[in-house]
């Protein structure tokens, strides 16, 4: 049981510095495994696709029941209008970034309930983050199984660079599941085809990108964009999830064609 | 006002049912919009000061460099109000090393390496309960810390932050970015603490009170720009 790469790894690391990171990815020698390779990670928008009630949830819910015997799926929830809501009485009142994240957490908790309900009668259990542990067992068992979206920072939530609130909000919390978990694909389902040059709502003359990198989104340095900035960056870093689709959820069928991994929305890859 | 919230719910114009709020349709990721958020704090725990002890530069180091400290921390827990995060230290060096080789992402290796800071919180608040600090897990630490700051002199908590899956991967290699330092300074931010001192340097920093917070700042400063690429401090700082 010779194993010279853990030996100089373990060396390296009991006895350097943690914080050199060049000499510690030089040792990091092994493929980084894939813990969930057939789940799929959809995350349902909030602001974009929940807030708009039954017309635009039904149909998705039944695409999603229509998909359980051929995909697995970790349904991930946004937050939306009412985290806006919170956020501004939040920064009202003088709140720090850390206090917001817990805001927004608990909104895309309400979100996340609601889809469970609806999607109750087929079995499908709901989590939050300290009952991830359990998390493969219910795909196994039913093919699905709905989470918060938010990533559970808390206090922790770093600044961001620009205003005060959360920079890592549901948009990064489904992403990084889909990174950590070595998911098979990362969909955003949102109310728009995809990814613009701005706003579609606000400017009429926005135009749309079906497929673009993580660079020449970067060159581009849009005033607006379609999912929050730091998947970007965590997409350049990435080990498993390096590719994200955004797609227009209201269309009945986009879902389906995304599963099925063809070209719907706006591909964004690193 | 009223009035005006109910139309908007009665007529959505753009199919979303909104509540009206300063960032009602709006895009948070509108950089025009971010900087309109940028208003004044208030801090929370502005009397308590945070204090991260390491883990191999400190705790692994048995009774010699533990006792001293420890009594050098009851000393300031007469006078000052603490808040303390532990490092994970040689053990979560080894687990990351057995983790990196076995192929588990960043996430995984963050949420192992939460544990041996723990063990470290427990050790070292076991020494210091006779002072009347109190352990907490962190599960609880962020809204029951106020309730416990008053109660007791101070409190000892594991210092990673709690992103275990949901770590985010580093430029280069796979090591858990935001670790025991990282997650202490995070703390520090949004519960507007006092600052953050690394290690031995407390006493002194929290005697020299009128200078301390510059002090810190010089700290952090040299080791992030220092010429050395391994770096007292996480490097995500």
């Amino acid at each position: 049981m010779d194993n010279q790469p853990l030996d100089r790894l373990t060396s390296a690391l009991v006895s350097g510095s943690v914080t050199d990171e060049e000499e510690m990815a030089r040792l990091d020698r092994q493929p980084v495994i894939q813990i969930l390779p057939d789940a799929n990670v959809i995350k349902i928008g909030g602001q974009s696709f929940i807030d708009r009630g039954r017309e635009a949830v039904f149909p998705l819910i039944d695409e999603i029941v229509e998909n359980l015997p051929k995909h697995k799926m970790i349904i991930g929830t946004g937050a939306g209008t009412r985290a806006r809501h919170s956020y501004s009485v939040g920064l009202d009142l003088g709140m720090p970034t850390g206090v917001l994240s817990v805001l927004g957490f608990f909104v895309s908790i309400q979100n996340a309930k609601m889809i469970h309900y609806l999607l109750a009668r087929h079995g499908i259990p709901s989590i939050e983050p300290a009952q991830f542990a359990q998390l493969p067992l219910y795909l196994a068992e039913r093919q699905a199984c709905v989470c918060v979206g938010m990533p559970p920072y808390a206090y922790w939530q770093p600044n961001p660079e620009i205003g005060r609130i959360p920079p890592h909000r549901t948009d990064t919390g489904c992403y990084l599941i889909s990174e950590t978990l070595g998911c098979r694909s990362m969909i955003f389902v949102k109310d728009e085809e995809g990814l613009y040059t701005a706003d579609p709502k606000k400017d009429p003359n926005a135009k749309f990108i079906p497929k673009i990198t993580v660079d020449e989104l970067m060159e581009l340095d849009l005033v607006d964009v379609v999912l929050e900035r730091t998947v970007f960056q965590l997409m350049k870093n990435a080990k498993n999830r390096r590719s994200v689709q955004v797609i227009n959820g209201l269309k009945r069928g986009n879902l389906t064609r995304a599963l099925n991994g063809e070209p719907v929305g706006t591909l964004i890859f690193a | 006002m009223v009035e005006q919230i109910i139309e908007e719910r009665e007529i959505p114009i753009d199919g979303r049912r909104h509540v009206q709020s300063m960032l009602m349709r709006e895009s948070l990721l509108d950089k025009q919009v971010m900087t309109s958020t940028d208003t004044p704090v208030v801090p929370m725990l502005p009397f308590c000061h945070v204090i991260k002890i390491g883990g191999r530069s400190i705790l692994d180091n048995g009774k010699k460099a533990v006792y001293p400290l420890v009594e050098v921390l009851g000393r300031l827990l007469e006078t000052f109000k603490l808040v303390i995060g532990t490092g994970g230290g040689v053990r979560s060096r080894h687990v990351t090393s057995i983790g990196m080789d076995l192929g588990l992402p960043t996430g995984v290796l963050a949420q192992l390496c939460i544990i041996d800071a723990l063990g470290n919180a427990h050790m070292l608040g076991t020494l210091l309960a006779p002072f009347g600090v109190v352990a907490i897990p962190p599960e609880i630490l962020g809204h029951m810390l106020p309730f416990f700051i008053k109660s007791a002199p101070g409190v000892i908590c594991n210092g990673d932050p709690p992103f275990s899956i949901w770590e985010q991967p580093p430029r280069l290699g796979r090591i858990p970015p935001h670790r025991t330092d990282a997650g202490t300074f995070f703390a520090r931010g949004v519960l507007r603490l006092r600052d953050t001192y690394p290690d031995q340097r407390c006493e002194r920093a929290l005697r020299g009170r009128s200078q301390a917070q510059s002090r810190c700042q010089i700290y952090w400063r040299n080791h992030r720009l220092g010429p050395q690429t391994a770096q007292p401090a996480d490097a995500s700082l």
